[in-house]
């Protein structure tokens, strides 16, 4: 399901290119710092290919174009042969989404926030991961997750299991064995 | 003698989970910030892109 025109795609040239042009313009009218958006997108540069325990870059698009509007790190990690993790640990939003946020619009941020999520619970999908953990690192992010947590698990019949665990949310999923032939 | 092993089966992944996991989360994330407020929000997202130490995290 998706609510916004939101996608989560990895960096091809293209996309990695128009993201850099904009996000480095932004930096230089001083909409963010320009040495930490250089090291960013230095750091997308280097790890558009997922490898084994490290993490890799995604971005949340607007349908149909090829400027981030937020860029997630996310490793792909496997836990022990029948168990691999999708991890999301931190999303940086655009500048002009930045600046609505702190104008008191958080609309567009909790979408790209959002586009995210859905776009790791593919990813976990994809990759037949069993667990979907999104790390909050503060206080604040952990009290926001443990909100979440509290409202999912109100939720009959869920086949996910939702918990705190340490700094991470963790999602479960709860998946029914095959049957033998 | 042979000795047969076996294993337990895989779990199936159903794409009408997650697709359906995915509007629940959604309406839970939306209640869970209208819950916390737009200050809070405000402090998670300026928290959440700080920097982390992602090979700690990854281990």
């Amino acid at each position: 399901m998706t609510l916004t025109p939101f996608e989560f795609r990895p960096f091809c040239d293209l996309r990695l290119q128009e993201t850099k042009d904009a996000w480095t313009a932004d930096a230089h009218a001083g909409l963010a710092f320009p040495s930490e958006t250089e090291r960013l997108l230095d750091w997308v540069t280097a790890h558009r290919e997922p490898s084994a325990n490290d993490s890799v870059a995604f971005g949340v698009f607007l349908v149909g174009t090829n400027v981030a509007l937020g860029i997630s790190e996310i490793v792909i990690q496997r836990k022990t042969v029948r168990s691999k993790w999708v991890k999301m640990l931190r999303l940086h939003l655009r500048s002009n989404i930045d600046a609505e946020l702190q104008d008191g619009n958080q609309e567009n941020a909790m979408n790209v926030f959002l586009a995210a999520i859905e776009g790791s619970l593919d990813l976990q999908l994809t990759h037949m991961a069993t667990t979907l953990k999104i790390y909050g690192r503060t206080s604040q992010q952990l009290n926001y997750l443990k909100s979440l947590v509290s409202k999912l698990n109100n939720v009959p019949k869920l086949k996910f299991a939702a918990k705190i665990d340490g700094r991470f949310l963790s999602l479960v999923y709860k998946a029914e064995p095959l049957e033998h032939p | 003698m042979k000795t047969i092993i076996t294993f337990p089966p895989l779990p199936q992944f159903r794409s009408e989970d997650f697709e359906e996991f995915k509007s629940i989360l959604i309406t839970a994330a939306l209640a869970a910030a209208d819950q916390v407020g737009s200050e809070a929000m405000k402090s998670f997202f300026n928290d959440y892109k700080d920097s982390v130490d992602f090979a700690k995290q990854a281990a």
